[in-house]
């Protein structure tokens, strides 16, 4: 094996894939769809209800109320506009304030507002933009009686929907680079004849898997660091955290060699990631509901690579972490056997 | 054009397309697990807020308040059922009066979201100040914009109706694109056009195989999940027409794609423009109105508008025009592009 030539054939895999649809899906769809996630949370998961505010005058109310957490605000620079928005549903109530308002505040002189409503808001989101308002205009009356309120909160603390879908996000960075890049590669060479033109060169069959298997073990490894800068993880516990998405790139990234060896077209390569594709992820559906039994997911390889990731990312800190380590050294020695022995059995046919 | 020729290319590409194991199977396990996700979700909307109370003292104002406010609420009698309604989620949150009704706590659930936490401390804060009488000098004037829905929300699973829909037909458009981008990769067309086969009778013939693949799939979709009612043919006709203007989308992507990587390539890139809309259906104000300025909004919208809102021929006349016209200028420009590719 000379390292020149392997270097050779690995900056051909960076040229050439960039520019193909596989490096989109490997690499810009799991970043997409994690930043799709981090900003949909606060609108899809956590359902905040959106007030609109168009001001016919200077006002306290914009700067106190958008110190609530309890409701999103946005401000209109008209009426109609304000209207229209609460048409749409862009926001669930918006509220007119009039000239005066604060010193009518002040002084509890009768205030009259005018409040646009979304037709299908939620009744509860409509609730809560009301009390918060009153919460506000209590404040700034300068009426807020000393009440005494006391919270407490009950039962156990659940994962929030943003690291509940971290798992899924995490195993798509790293298996699907992982898996199509290789696969993909081989099996485009395998169309195009181009393998047979490498074989007669200089270059081993030992050199061409190993150019590829490094390509999209690379690209599996830079994509998940890039979901864990995304969500802002990486720095948590760096060393295992690397450490661990290192072993679930080489894993993926053998899984994506056998499928290349083994398989010649990229439609049977989908099919089979469609209806296989539950090994990889099924235990990321444990996070997902939590009523799935864990102990299932144990029967899944990448449970041994997500369950020290998410314990590291929910405390800074995973238990047992050698013995994940182990068990993920071990299944990628089986897969590293397994391909030797594919890579003797097929190699020369492919 | 010639119906004879017409009919045999049509059963030539609709038994092509099954041949793709790729797309046979995303058609059917699409199907069926699309209509397992609509059994699935929620038939009901939970929009109000269920509050459990323990008070000595009966509560008059604080309940017309809550009454005003669409508050559902349940009173207990002991702390520890008032605790154990709020672990079990029976409720969203629990408020303890003191006896004198001057001091309130309040039980949240752990899981809770910060905002949500704020929400029902602000609730509870304000249904004592109601209580103990101290209200805000303010008339609010309350104009409702659109059918006001509490009480008779839209609930997910007819929500998703449309966009699921949407994406039936999208999916089996990709096939279609595919077909017709495969018929040039492989040269096919070539020969066919060496016969006293024409351009238009491709083209023709396309269409129908087009036309079967997607309307079909998203027929029987919309008979599992919503029966036969009395809007069905007015959901029949802009399927129809959605359907045309989806196939004219797959003729571009077909046409200027140069392989299946291609077709999975840019017609990836199509879906994710053309789902957009879809957001807006499924989840109101997710996107500003710009999102209209896409066409799929116009079929989306109408199915939604036909579906949950018993919207009338002349309510959707304007989602059928923009959709023909936008489907007859995609067909132009994939004639165009593939005029251009096959010489």
């Amino acid at each position: 094996m000379r390292l020149k030539s392997m270097f050779t054939l690995l900056k051909k895999e960076f040229k050439s894939t960039p520019k193909s649809f596989m490096f989109i899906w490997s690499f810009i769809l799991p970043v997409a769809i994690s930043i799709i996630i981090s900003l949909l949370m606060g609108s899809l998961f956590v359902s905040i209800p959106k007030l609109g505010i168009y001001a016919e005058t200077e006002t306290k109310i914009l700067e106190l109320i958008k110190e609530r957490k309890s409701v999103k605000v946005r401000e209109f620079e008209s009426i109609e506009l304000l209207k229209s928005a609460t048409m749409d549903g862009i926001v669930d109530v918006g509220i007119v304030i009039p000239e005066g308002f604060d010193e009518s505040l002040k002084t509890g002189e009768k205030v009259e507002l005018i409040s646009f409503i979304f037709g299908e808001s939620y009744a509860k989101d409509r609730a809560i933009i009301a009390v918060t308002i009153g919460e506000v205009l209590r404040d700034m009356s300068g009426k807020k009686r000393d009440v005494s309120v006391l919270t407490e909160l009950l039962g156990e603390k659940g994962l929030p929907w943003s690291l509940r879908l971290f798992p899924l996000v995490i195993l798509m960075a790293i298996f699907i680079g992982g898996i199509f890049i290789p696969s993909t590669s081989l099996m485009l060479e395998k169309r195009r004849k181009t393998l047979d033109a490498l074989k007669v060169s200089p270059v081993t069959l030992n050199e061409i898997f190993i150019s590829k298997w490094l390509f999209g073990f690379i690209l599996s490894l830079f994509t998940a660091l890039m979901i864990l800068v995304i969500n802002n993880m990486l720095l948590v516990n760096p060393l295992p955290l690397v450490s661990l998405i290192i072993l679930g790139a080489i894993m993926a990234t053998f899984f994506g060699l056998l499928l290349g060896i083994y398989f010649n077209d990229i439609t049977t390569l989908f099919s089979i990631w469609k209806s296989a594709g539950i090994i990889i992820f099924f235990p990321a559906l444990v996070y997902l509901f939590p009523q799935i039994p864990e102990i299932i997911a144990k029967f899944f390889p990448t449970y041994y690579l997500l369950k020290p990731i998410m314990d590291i990312s929910v405390t800074g800190r995973a238990e047992n972490l050698s013995f994940y380590l182990i068990v993920l050294v071990i299944i990628n020695i089986i897969l590293y056997g397994i391909t030797l022995l594919s890579i003797k059995k097929k190699g020369e046919f492919l | 054009m010639n119906l004879d020729i017409i009919k045999v290319l049509t059963k030539k590409d609709i038994n092509l397309f099954f041949k793709n194991r790729f797309f046979s199977l995303i058609t059917i396990l699409g199907l069926i697990s699309y209509m397992v996700i609509f059994f699935i979700l929620p038939k009901t909307v939970d929009e109000n807020i269920k509050l459990a109370i323990l008070s000595e003292r009966p509560l008059t104002r604080a309940s017309y308040f809550l009454e005003e406010e669409n508050v559902e609420t349940l009173y207990f009698n002991s702390i520890d059922d008032l605790k154990k309604a709020v672990i079990n989620k029976e409720v969203s949150f629990a408020i303890l009066f003191s006896e004198d009704v001057k001091k309130i706590v309040v039980f949240i659930p752990a899981d809770v979201e910060e905002e949500m936490r704020e929400a029902y401390r602000y609730i509870a804060e304000e249904l004592l100040y109601v209580e103990l009488g101290y209200t805000l000098n303010i008339e609010s004037k309350e104009v409702v914009l659109g059918e006001d829905m509490v009480g008779k929300q839209i609930p997910l699973r007819k929500r998703v109706v449309p966009v699921v829909t949407f994406l039936l037909i999208m999916t089996e458009t990709l096939g279609l694109a595919n077909l017709i981008s495969e018929e040039i990769e492989g040269k096919t067309i070539f020969a066919l056009l060496s016969t006293p086969v024409t351009v238009s009778d491709i083209f023709i013939s396309k269409t129908l195989a087009g036309l079967i693949t997607t309307f079909i799939p998203s027929l029987i979709f919309i008979i599992v999940t919503l029966g036969i009612g009395k809007n069905f043919p007015l959901i029949v006709f802009i399927l129809f027409v959605g359907c045309l203007f989806t196939i004219s989308i797959g003729f571009l992507i077909g046409s200027i794609s140069k392989d299946f990587m291609g077709v999975i390539g840019f017609g990836g890139l199509m879906f994710v423009i053309l789902l957009f809309p879809s957001f807006n259906v499924m989840s109101p104000g997710s996107f500003t109105s710009w999102v209209k300025s896409i066409p799929s909004h116009f079929l989306v919208d109408g199915l939604h508008k036909i579906i949950n809102f018993d919207a009338t021929f002349r309510d959707i006349l304007q989602h059928i025009f923009i959709l023909l016209s936008t489907g007859g200028i995609l067909y132009l420009l994939g004639g165009i592009f593939l005029k251009r590719r096959i010489g």
